[in-house]
């Protein structure tokens, strides 16, 4: 498989996960202090990444090739669908979008209420974890295929970490004008379009033009997603 | 009882079209990959899985 495909995958779905921790951590800071955002911040950084150390390279050691992809694969049909799913009821005006200032408001009004130090350290851990968690799962399911992709896949979270966290603290308030449920919709794609191939690798299926089938798959779910936003915006517009 | 609900949860969204359509893909391909007919496999996992995706969509969407 394509490691930059993973990569990208990965970072864009980290990206989105980070950003939505990262609203979490500058309110924790702003509040409460940046030294209770920073320690709540590495110590869920440190868990996840022992939970993608741990299991990563345990998954490939595990079973075949083939093995694993029956595993890996419709685990990630199944991700990809709950995450191109949101992004078309985002797009149709079906869900509320994700507002980064208002999340960021709520958080820092319920931290001033309750100035305890431990409380800031739990939120920004309890932030980053529940976000990055996806995302460490993601990165797992991805390294189970091989050493090579796990790296890939970490390279490509790893990556986004580090812009993610130069970003907010260059400038120390939340990302109102990221595109989230564009890079949603994306990250959902290829998830989608990842595990129907190695669904179907497991299941013994030809693919037409082997690894560059992926293309045609994702955007065959891409304008299907298309299509589904305009079915549920008309049918909005006719209820 | 309720550790298995937020699994599930975790992994489906809360959806039900989605599992259901992923076990009717992948039996309907595998049967096809079994008798030969890998080609036809591929196509019917394929449409069956966008077939899924609207459903999943469609299924919670008011």
């Amino acid at each position: 498989m394509n490691g930059i495909v993973l990569a990208s995958t990965t970072f864009v779905a980290s990206a989105v996960e980070f950003v939505e921790a990262a609203t979490i951590v500058l309110a924790v800071g702003y509040a409460q202090g940046w030294r209770a955002a920073f320690l709540g911040t590495v110590w869920a950084c440190a868990a996840l990444v022992a939970i993608v150390a741990a299991f990563g390279p345990l998954l490939a050691a595990a079973a075949s090739l083939r093995r694993i992809e029956l595993v890996v694969g419709p685990f990630l049909v199944l991700f990809g669908i709950a995450w191109l799913r949101k992004a078309v009821w985002r797009f149709a005006g079906r869900k509320a979008s994700h507002d980064e200032l208002a999340i960021y408001a709520r958080e820092v009004e319920r931290l001033q209420t309750g100035r305890e130090h431990r409380n800031g350290v739990a939120v920004a851990f309890g932030g980053v974890f529940v976000e990055g968690l996806e995302v460490a799962v993601i990165v797992v399911s991805f390294g189970a295929a091989s050493l090579t992709a796990l790296a890939w896949s970490f390279g490509g979270a790893g990556a986004a970490l580090a812009i993610v966290t130069a970003a907010a603290v260059a400038v120390r308030k939340p990302f109102a004008r990221v595109p989230e449920n564009a890079m949603k919709a994306v990250v959902g794609v290829m998830l989608l379009s990842l595990g129907t191939m190695w669904t179907g690798d497991g299941i013994g299926v030809a693919w037409w033009s082997g690894d560059g089938t992926l293309f045609a798959i994702a955007a065959t779910y891409a304008c299907a997603a298309a299509a589904l936003v305009l079915v549920l915006r008309v049918k909005r517009v006719r209820a | 009882m309720r550790l298995l609900r937020e699994v599930y949860e975790f992994v489906t969204g809360g959806s039900i079209a989605a599992p259901a359509g992923l076990v009717i893909a992948a039996a309907g391909a595998g049967l096809l990959a079994a008798r030969g007919e890998t080609v036809l496999a591929a196509g019917t996992l394929l449409g069956t899985l966008v077939l899924t995706l609207a459903a999943a969509t469609l299924e919670r969407a008011r």
